[in-house]
């Protein structure tokens, strides 16, 4: 009993029997995963190459579109940075980021998590947030870490039913909270019927939470459902930016209050 | 020799899923139960075989749940289940050890998927049925396989296994 529930309560939230096996098992599964990325990247890059040109070519195109992005995004850069600067109003958290390599997926379970490769020693601690690259969209909310021991944490993800996030919906500002489902979509709750809210609009952190800064990306909006199914509220379905099916790396956010 | 086969089974199994994992997305069922059950057959100490339902448990755990405990109580549960259906209703055969088999696996992934999470206010995925069921189904599935190549008579012989445990 004591290596299955001992040592929840401390720093690292992993009983004893959880860190005896990172510790055993962690190594093996990294490489077990290597392979299996390894194989997967060989797949797509050398032997899947079918409408490879056709995407060269769009790519091509959006390359040009996005730089045209980047010069307009350049320059509401510099203003931003001007207002902040003027108005004394400073990020709350500090980027430094850690990178780390998903290890290990559930055993047969219906639970939304990984463990990466990076842990305590490497300054990875529970609920810090974790992000990874979306596609076309930067970087983009994966979930946070719930539990780490000295080179290996587990990672709750977004999509998980324990799992979740203050957000804003960008355009409007309308705040909810966002719900894992267990499935690859997640539920905006506590949203008033009569809120603004569109399909494809942007949802956002909004840093209200205490676990995620303001302003990471987490998803668009998929479907609004009609009327009042829950009360006062509408529940909406919203797609996070981060594919999970493909995800290997992800970025660890160390939460760092400025002085 | 036959413990360290055992056990080694084991290691190879979580590293395979892993692996499939990494490649595809985590295959839908549960990889260690049904072959733990299997551990009943090859008459080695007990003891190796409560180690190995607790550490494999443990394991599960691990990789899968946000709060332990919850795959190491289901496996006991279920190996203690399959154990008394085996002796007790005095089972003998191929078509009652196969029903006794899909029995305790169901009564363990029930536990460990549905029943642990709840008493532990873990909420559950919606629709809840689908997740757990395809995931009940993806194991009894895997036990069958799994029952089926221990009836090949060279695994048999190889494993030793008895037929009238």
């Amino acid at each position: 009993m004591t290596l299955v529930f001992g040592g929840l309560g401390g720093e690292k939230k992993l009983s004893y029997g959880e860190r005896l096996n990172l510790k055993l098992l962690g190594p093996w599964s990294e490489k077990a995963s290597e392979g299996g990325f390894g194989l997967r990247s060989l797949w797509r890059k050398y032997l899947w190459l079918v409408g490879v040109a056709e995407e060269n070519e769009r790519l091509r195109r959006e390359i040009l579109q996005l730089q045209a992005e980047l010069a307009r995004l350049k320059e509401k850069e510099k203003a931003y940075e001007r207002l902040a600067r003027l108005l004394k109003v400073s990020s709350f958290v500090e980027g430094e980021v850690v990178e780390a390599q998903i290890i290990g997926k559930p055993l047969g379970s219906w639970q939304a998590m990984v463990v990466i490769n990076k842990g305590i020693k490497d300054g990875v601690l529970p609920e810090m947030p974790v992000l990874s690259a979306a596609p076309r969209k930067g970087a983009a909310l994966v979930g946070q870490v719930v539990a780490a021991e000295d080179h290996y944490a587990k990672v709750l993800l977004l999509l998980d039913p324990s799992s979740a996030v203050d957000v804003l919906v960008q355009r409007s500002r309308q705040r909810g909270i966002l719900r894992g489902q267990g499935k690859d979509v997640c539920l905006l709750d506590y949203v008033p019927a009569e809120a603004d809210v569109r399909e494809n609009d942007l949802v956002i952190t909004s840093g209200f939470d205490g676990v995620y800064p303001k302003g990471i990306l987490v998803g668009t909006v998929k479907r609004i459902y009609p009327g009042r199914l829950k009360g006062l509220f509408r529940p909406i379905e919203v797609e996070p930016a981060v594919d999970f099916e493909s995800l290997e790396e992800v970025v660890v956010l160390q939460k760092k209050p400025k002085k | 020799m036959r413990v360290l086969i055992y056990h080694l089974l084991l290691l190879l199994v979580f590293l395979f899923y892993q692996f499939l994992a990494a490649v595809f997305s985590p295959p839908l069922f549960d990889p260690f139960f049904p072959l733990l059950l299997g551990g009943l057959f090859w008459r080695f100490p007990s003891w190796h075989l409560f180690l190995a339902v607790f550490f494999w448990g443990l394991v599960n755990d691990t990789f899968s749940f946000l709060v332990p405990g919850s795959s190491v109580i289901a496996y006991a549960f279920g190996l203690f289940l399959f154990w008394q259906l085996k002796r007790k209703l005095a089972l003998r055969g191929f078509f009652p050890a196969l029903v006794s088999l899909l029995i305790s696996i169901s009564v363990c992934e029930l536990l460990r998927l549905w029943i642990i999470p709840v008493l532990l206010e873990l909420p559950l995925p919606v629709p809840g049925f689908y997740f757990i069921g395809r995931l009940l189904l993806g194991t009894l599935t895997w036990g069958f396989l799994c029952w089926v190549f221990c009836q090949f008579s060279l695994v048999r012989n190889f494993l030793e296994i008895s037929s009238t445990v």
